[in-house]
Formats: structure tokens, sequence, C-alpha cells
């Protein structure tokens, strides 16, 4: 008997202290980030003083929630980018698009006044170019409904020459971007459109409740070219619309975002776009004036699972270090970005969920995106910003009120790995990735020339922000800026190599890409350990290659065409 | 011993025992207490089932969800009533509170491939934790209920788990041969695992189902381009384009909660697709019964409009505008549509205002500017009418019939050189504008 109890009270005990241990410990989340930040929110320090109008809430009107652009510009060759940032109060609205120009020491103050460029609208995107080749950057705004095209005339004025340049529309412009893809030297013009709109429909979502309109319900547009003729008698330059010469006329769509790049290795700049909710379209120019759309054989039109999804913004660059540039495009928060893998050439591949950057946690609508090597190991890294385009469950409303809250999302950062693999730490960037925000533009580029990239973010009725690169132990870097003398002007559509030893890094030049805005049109190379590198080699948009010597790591250089030694491959 | 002191004072091994005991009732009232508690922790509390705020929410919605919610409160072990309340939500899209009823279903009756299936589609089929829904939907779908298993393939693919995915879809095989979107589902994996031509193999069964012919083509170009075969790969591309989109795949189970939707939307939505399909009176009578509950949604008026339209009923097709109108004065379908049903009964005159105001409300609206031409060009406002065509080409450079007709009237007037220009621009795809550039060049080199 003695023993029979001692069993049942052993299995009692037993039981009950399974019992109390079945209750386990729970040791709260730990609040501290892992690694160090990436980036700091320099907003206030740096001056920049800018509340983004989206016009009056409550009629859901479909360009308010697209939000508007953001561009890095040199206006004054002063060695130090200026910033041009967009709002979208509308023609009658007292806000307009303001200009902040760098001063030594980091600081922006705004020039706005008499720039030109301060004028009211429904603002949407912005291009930078020099369109005359006076060594003067540029600049074109898309709106909705009409386009506006400034040539910067010197001492920080610009004249809008969108009547005389033959540049007018009355579409919804999107995202543009700036190339020469007949090689002739002239800086030509892309304007990618999205829907056509109808502002007296209202919708409602799946519940009944008011919301702003999906882009199915609305046809799409047509992508616009206008082919650059230079300049007439009077010097004034001037544009030819060439959309339904070239073939871009032949097919419509909501497109939102544009990059323009080599896509078949032919040495002929093509152009992305991506459109909402449709197969993106990849124009691939055939060197004659025209362009044929092979998006969908070219494995670009769908994900792996067949499927077309909303494409907003686009990212370029080469993840994996195999030298064939690869394509991320970001999509709604119920579904995945894409990241499409080049490979063999010309021909791309869904490679989302072997990158890891399918997980649910890192879901949002993304908008502005880069890829770009922030910690400067020769890794590319990932950034994307995030805001919602329909109604869903308040965040951040201390901050953003009753109704944007509604909209706003948290930012993205993820680190690039080997083998075009990424590592989301988004909880390391607290300040980038934010209490959550409606996000739009996401503008990259070295602000402060100290070899680190800085961010620019733009939100709907909301602050624009400046985060500056502080990732501690970045690695060595270079920054490239490849000139041609004969233009006076950046070799938009260059691709610039980087060789060390074994390794190589190559990088594609054209500001325009992300969504609406542009950015540093230089190359920045990040290189890890390298103090040194062997050799950079150009290939120059007019398809001549040249190679320039090595040196030391850790600066920015010019790199004029004709001043390298030729090279034949 | 002193047998006294064994008596007053216990033995050691007496007081062993005596804790012994104790430790052992304790023992068993702590073990007691605590399976009581744990029953009690495990004992369904009566939970408030999920629901919808009234604000902004359709009224027949919110009906239709409270109902479903009073049903759970009455019947709270029923894993019908939370799956019917969660088949409402999901139906509008109330996919959060749809998934949380689901879940809850799915414990009360882990037999019904409802639930989990239904988890599935209430996340959205990029989401990579569908398949976790999915898969236990699959165990319990029987042999005749393959949407599941064809779901759970594709995202398996998706997600690269292509020897799984794989399985799923030779299984289906096994039961079909000619499932097509089974061999969709195999070709898909067959590209990812650069198998080209397993893909091509499977491909050729897609291609010839209207369920999958459009995005069968779509695959086909992508494998013959990374083939080398440039011309098989354009000729699937044009394929591609040509085709219209695939007809949907059926899903019974789907079809269960679709049917539940209720509410304006969903009535309209189902009066589209009528009209679609020439089923006009139906949609009329649904766009009718819609405007008793919803009467001053413009919108819907027009749709009623364009359904009379449609049936030939000009008359009562006007009268449906007018009311649009009233309730909407800015609404630009209601202008123009207004405009066309004037047009139609050859009263220009009256129509053109409408189309105007179409295009100050809509400044690109091609179509707007053109019909006003036409109207102006009928009233002998020749001016007019070149203005509002040269609008209409402004706005879409690739309106060919826009184009004729300003180069007709350009013709007209004289201004040889300009007509030209618009009739060679339209003439690849307008047949009338090819004519007129012949006669116009003709007439051009007749002159002396």
């Amino acid at each position: 008997m003695p023993g029979l109890l001692c069993r049942l009270v052993l299995l009692l005990a037993l039981l009950g202290s399974h019992v109390g241990c079945q209750k386990t410990i729970s040791t709260p989340a730990s609040d501290e980030p892992e690694e160090p930040a990436w980036f700091r929110d320099d907003t206030a320090a740096s001056g920049l003083d800018f509340v983004h109008d989206a016009g009056p809430t409550g009629t859901y009107f479909l360009p308010q929630i697209i939000g508007s652009g953001a561009a890095l510009i040199d206006f004054d060759n002063d060695g130090m980018f200026d910033l041009y940032l967009l709002t979208n109060g509308g023609p009658r609205s007292a806000s307009t698009n303001r200009l902040f120009k760098q001063l030594p020491g980091g600081r922006f103050q705004d020039v706005s006044k008499g720039s030109g460029l301060d004028f009211a609208g429904h603002n949407m995107g912005v291009a930078v170019g020099d369109i005359d080749n006076d060594g003067r950057p540029d600049v074109l705004v898309t709106q909705y409904g009409g386009l506006k095209l400034f040539h910067n005339k010197g001492e920080g004025v610009f004249a809008d020459i969108t009547a005389q340049a033959g540049v007018e529309s009355l579409r919804w412009g999107a995202s543009a971007a700036f190339f020469d893809y007949d090689r002739d030297g002239w800086l030509d013009l892309v304007v990618v459109n999205y829907l056509n709109y109808d502002p007296s429909r209202p919708c409602s979502n799946g519940r009944g409740e008011r919301d702003y309109c999906a882009p199915n319900v609305f046809d799409g547009t047509v992508t616009k070219l206008f082919r650059n003729r230079g300049r007439g008698a009077d010097g004034t330059v001037r544009f030819e619309n060439v959309t339904a010469a070239s073939g871009l006329a032949r097919v419509v769509g909501p497109g939102l975002g544009v990059v323009c790049a080599d896509f078949d290795g032919d040495g002929w700049p093509d152009i992305l776009v991506a459109n909402d909710g449709k197969p993106s379209h990849l124009w691939i120019n055939q060197k004659n004036g025209t362009f044929k759309e092979e998006a969908m054989l070219r494995g670009l039109a769908f994900n792996n699972m067949g499927q077309a999804q909303a494409g907003m913004g686009i990212a370029l660059g080469d993840v994996d270090g195999d030298g064939l540039f690869d394509i991320f495009v970001t999509h709604l928060t119920d579904e995945t970005n894409t990241l499409w893998r080049q490979g063999p050439h010309g021909l791309f591949r869904d490679q989302t969920r072997f990158a890891e950057l399918a997980e649910t946690q890192t879901r949002g609508t993304g908008f502005g995106t880069i890829l770009a090597d922030f910690d400067c190991d020769g890794l590319l890294d990932l950034a994307v910003v995030n805001g919602r385009v329909a109604d869903g469950s308040p965040v951040n409303e201390a901050v953003l009120g009753p109704y944007w809250s509604h909209f706003a999302e948290r930012n993205h950062v993820w680190a690039g790995e080997a083998k075009g693999r990424f590592r989301d730490r988004s909880g390391s960037d607290r300040a980038f990735c934010g209490p959550g925000a409606v996000s739009r533009a996401l503008v990259c580029g070295d602000l402060d020339n100290d070899g680190g990239l800085d961010l620019i973010v733009t939100t709907v009725a909301g602050p624009a922000r400046l985060f500056r690169n502080v990732a501690p132990q970045r690695g060595h870097w270079l920054s490239v800026r490849a000139l041609d003398p004969a233009l006076r002007r950046d070799a938009y559509g260059a691709a610039v190599t980087v060789r060390a030893g074994q390794r190589r890094w190559v990088r594609w030049l054209n500001p325009g890409q992300s969504y609406l805005g542009s950015n540093d049109p230089r190359a920045h190379f990040g290189l890890g350990a390298i103090e040194r590198i062997d050799a950079i080699d150009i290939n120059w948009p007019d398809g001549t290659r040249e190679r320039f010597d090595g040196r030391p790591a850790d600066q920015a250089i010019v790199l004029s065409r004709g001043q390298g030694r030729p090279r034949s491959n | 011993m002193n047998e006294s002191a064994s008596q007053s004072v216990a033995s050691p091994a007496a007081r062993g025992r005596c804790r012994y005991l104790a430790l052992a009732i304790l023992s068993v009232g702590v073990a007691g207490a605590a399976g009581l508690g744990w029953r009690l922790w495990l004992r369904p509390r009566p939970v408030e089932p999920p629901g919808v705020e009234p604000a902004g929410v359709d009224p027949a919605i919110f009906r239709a969800v409270e109902r479903a919610r009073a049903e759970v409160r009455q019947q709270p072990s029923s894993a019908q009533s939370w799956g019917r309340l969660g088949m409402i939500l999901l139906v509008h899209q109330f996919r959060d509170e749809a998934r949380i009823c689901l879940a809850r279903a799915e414990q009360l009756d882990r037999r019904d491939v409802r639930w989990p299936y239904y988890q599935a589609l209430a996340l959205r089929l990029s989401d990579p934790d569908a398949v976790v829904h999915l898969r236990r939907a699959v165990v319990l779908a029987e042999e005749a209920e393959e949407t599941p298993r064809l779901l759970l393939g594709e995202l398996l693919v998706q997600c690269g788990q292509l020897d799984e995915a794989e399985t799923i879809f030779g299984d289906i095989l096994k039961r079909d041969a000619h499932n097509s979107r089974a061999h969709l589902g195999l070709a898909r994996a067959a590209f990812e695992r650069d198998d080209l031509p397993a893909s091509l193999t499977h491909l050729q069964e897609a291609k010839s189902d209207l369920r999958t012919r459009k995005a069968a083509q779509a695959l086909l170009a992508k494998v013959q381009q990374r083939r080398g075969d440039r011309a098989a790969a354009e000729e699937a591309l044009r394929l591609a384009r040509s085709l219209p989109e695939d007809d949907p795949w059926p899903d019974p189970l789907a079809e269960q909660f679709q049917a539940l939707g209720v509410g304006r939307l969903m009535t309209l939505a189902r009066a589209y697709s009528l009209i679609q399909q020439d089923r006009i009176p139906e949609a009329i009578q649904l766009i009718q019964q819609s405007l008793e509950d919803y009467p001053d949604q413009g919108r819907d008026w027009v749709l009623l409009g364009r359904a009379f339209l449609r049936g030939k009923n000009v008359p009562a097709a006007e009268q449906a505008f007018r009311t649009a109108l009233q309730k909407e004065p800015s609404f630009v379908e209601a202008n123009f549509y207004l405009g066309v049903v004037l047009f139609f009964q050859s009263k220009p005159r009256e129509a053109a205002p409408y189309f105007q105001r179409a295009t100050e409300l809509k400044p690109d609206y091609a179509q707007a500017y053109y019909n006003l031409g036409h109207c102006l060009k009928q009233q002998g406002d020749r001016p007019g009418a070149l203005a509002a065509f040269r609008k209409a080409v402004a706005c879409d450079p690739q309106y060919a019939n826009a184009r004729t007709n300003l180069g007709e009237l350009l013709a007209e007037d004289g201004q040889i050189d300009a007509a030209l220009e618009q009739l060679r621009r339209a003439a690849p795809d307008d047949a009338r504008a090819k004519q007129l550039l012949e006669s116009v060049r003709k007439r051009a080199a007749d002159k002396p």
C-alpha cells in the first residue's frame, strides 16, 4: 500500500508539477534593436521644412492618394544636391512646390520664390535632365491633367517652356524619365500615364464603405514618348510626340513606375513600365525609333503564379553580383513585392521567395523603392516605403489624425546578403521604418558626399523627411560621375563597372527610378574591405567603351568621356 | 527502549509515515484543484462574435451580419453558425473578422472542408500562410473537390516547393487526365526547374481549355523565348494577347459563400454580369430593385439607362439618364450618355450641351469631344466641329475615327495638306480613312 500510494503521489506530484510547468513564464519581447541603425532622421536638423498638401479629405479624389514626388538636383552646379519637393493641393491651393538649396554644412534653404518652380497643382512626379546640353539640369513635372517642362536658366531661375517645347498633355502623368533612346545625344522623355479617370465617379469597397477607386474601375492610358529634336532656331529645345510612331500607343496600361535601361544587352535603352494591377510593359528598343512590347516574353509580366500584381515603384540593381541588373517592383499589402532576377541576359524570373522577400511581417503597399549599398559592404541592400491606398486599421493615429492614420504603414529595409538574398532589418532602423506614415516617393543620393547614401521620403499630407546615412563601420566606397563633356551633362544610360581583383560591381546610370522621383545620377559603389580598385570600365550611351585607371577607394570622382583608354569589350 | 517514551513521542518511522500521508493528501488536493482549474479554463466561455461597425457600411450588409451574429449567440457551439457568419463576413471583404469566425467553426467541426478552405481564401492567394490552411482543406476534401488541391499546388509552386506541388497535380491527373489547370500547374513547376520540354508537354494540354488557354499561351511565350525559339515565342505572345480573359474555374465551395452576398454593390455586379450576357430584362429588374433601396445613386441610374439602351428602349434610357443627372448634376457619365441617347434620337442641338459639359468635367474625355464634333457638324457649325475633333485627337492621338472626321472636314475646307496628315495617321486603323485618303490625294492631284 505505501508503495502504491507512493507511486500515486509521485504521479500526482508530477502531474502537479507538470501542470505548474505548463504555464510557461513568458518574457516580454525585447524592445531594443538588434543592430545599429543605418539611418537617422535629420529632417529638423537640416532645416527641411516641407509638408505635403493633399487637398481636402472626404471626397476620395483618386489623385490625392497617389502622392507626389521629389528630386535631387544640383541646380546651381555647386557640387551639392538640392531638393525639389512637389505638392498636390490643386491649382487653386495656396501651397506650391518648393525648391530647397543645400548650403555648406548640410542645411537646406528654401529658394522657391522667384525660381519659377513654385507653382500649385495636382503635382505628381518629377524628372531631371539637361535637355539642351547647356550644362544645367532641367526639370519636368507630371500632373493630374498635364505636364510642365522647365528650362534651367541659371541663377536659380527656371522658365516654363512646356508649350514651346511641345510636351503638352492632358493625361494623368505619373513617373517620368529622361533618356536618350535614339542615341543622338539629346535627352528624350518618357512619361508614364495612369488612368482615364472620371472624378465624378464615386467608389465603394466590398463592404459598401466609400473609398478610393481601385485602378481596375477605369481604363489605363498610353505611356507617352517625346523625342528631343534639339534646339530650334530660337534656341528653345523642341520635342516631338512620337508615341504613336514609336509603337508605344499600341497598348494602354495604368502606368505608375518607369525605369529606362538596356534590358536586352544590345546597347540601346529600353523602357520598363510598372502597371497597377496589370502586367508590366517592357518596351524593347528596335533601334529604328520604334519599340516592341516584350514583358511577357522576357518574364516580367507575371509573377510565378501567373498573376499580374499592382505595380508601383521600380528599383534596378545587380543583387546577385552576376553583372546583370535585376528588377524589384513594389505591390499592395495583400500581395508580395516581386524580385525579378535576370539570367540569362534579357530574361527574368520571379525569385522573390528565394531572396526571402515574401515574408508576411514585411508586407505593405510599397511605393518608392531603392536597391543601393547603404553600409558599403559590397552587397546591395533594399529599402521600400509603404502606405495604403485603401482604408485599413489606423496606425500612428496620434500623429496622423483620424483620416490619414487609416492609410499609414511602416517602411522596410533589408540588408543584402550573398547570392541575392536579403535579411529584414526593419526592426533596427526605427527612424526610417518609423511608426507609420502614408509614404510615397523614396529618393536616394549621397547628399553630403561622405560615401553614405542618404534618403528622402515624401508622404501624403505629411512632412517630407531626410534620413542621413549613419551606418557604423561602413565599408570602403567609390562614387563615380560619368560625364560627357561634349554634351556637358551626366551620361544617362552609361554602365559603370568597378573591378578589384576577381570582384566587380556594375551600376547603370539613370536617376529616373523608384517612384515619382529623381535620384542622384552618380554611380555609387560599396567596396567592403577593398581599399583600392584596379580599374573602372564605362560603356557610354553611344556604344563606345573606355577603361580608366585604378585608384584608391573612398572618394567621389568624375570620369569624362574621351579621357579613358578605349576598350573593345 | 523506554516504553513510556515510545508512547509519548512518535517514532521516526511513524513521523515519516504521517508526513508521507500529509504530503499525499496535499498532492491530491493540489492536483484536483489544478485539474478543475484546467477544465474550467478549457470550457468555452460565452464569446461575442466579431461584428462590423455600421457607419459607412451598406445597411443590407450590416443586417446580414447582425442576423448571423444573433445565430451564433443562440448557438455558440454550432460550427454551422460560426461558419455562416464567417462566410458572410468573407464575401463582404471583412477578412480579419471572417478568419476569426472560420477558425472557430473549424475548432468546432474539424471535418468540414469549407472552414480551412475559406480561411485560405480570406488570405490573399499570394500569402504563404494560405498554404497551411489549404493543406488541412485538402485532407478533408472529397475526391471531386479539386479546387483546394489545385490552389494548394499553385501556391506550393509559388513557394518553390515543387516536389509537393507536382505530387498534388499528379494525383489530380490520375483521376482526370485532362485537367488543364493541373497541367498548367505542372508546366509552371517544370519551368521553375528549367525543364522546358516537360513544360511544353503540359502546356499542350492547357492551351486548348477555355479556362486556361490565355495563361498557357503567356507561359508558352516565356518557355519558347527561353528555348531560343523567337518565332514560336512571338506567335504564342500574339495569341496570348488576342485571347479574352480565361473563363473562371468553377469553385462550388467558393460559390457557397459568394451566394450570400447582399447589398447594392453585389446587386449591381450581378446586374452588370447579366448585361454582359445580354440578359437585359433580368438586369433591368435587378437594378430597379436596387434603386428602390438606394434611389439617390446617380451611377446606378446610369447603369439602368445603359441597360435600357442595350435593350433598345431609348425613351426609358433617356429618362434614366435624366434622373441620374437630377441626382448628380456633375456626374460625367450621366451627361455623356444623355448626350448619346439624344443624338440617337436625331437631336444634336439638344445633345451638344451634355457632351460639352462632360468635357468640362473631364477635360481629357476624347469620346465626348468626338461626339460633340458630330453634333456641331450636323448643326452646320464647322469651326466648332473642327475644334472639337482637334481636341479629341489631342486627348487621344490614337483615336483613328476622330482623325478621320477631322481629316474629312479639313479636306472639305480646302486644307488639303492638313487633311492628308490626319488621314495618313488614321489610315492604318480606319478603313474609311484609307478611302478618304485616296480620294483626297486624287483630288489634290487633279487640281490644276
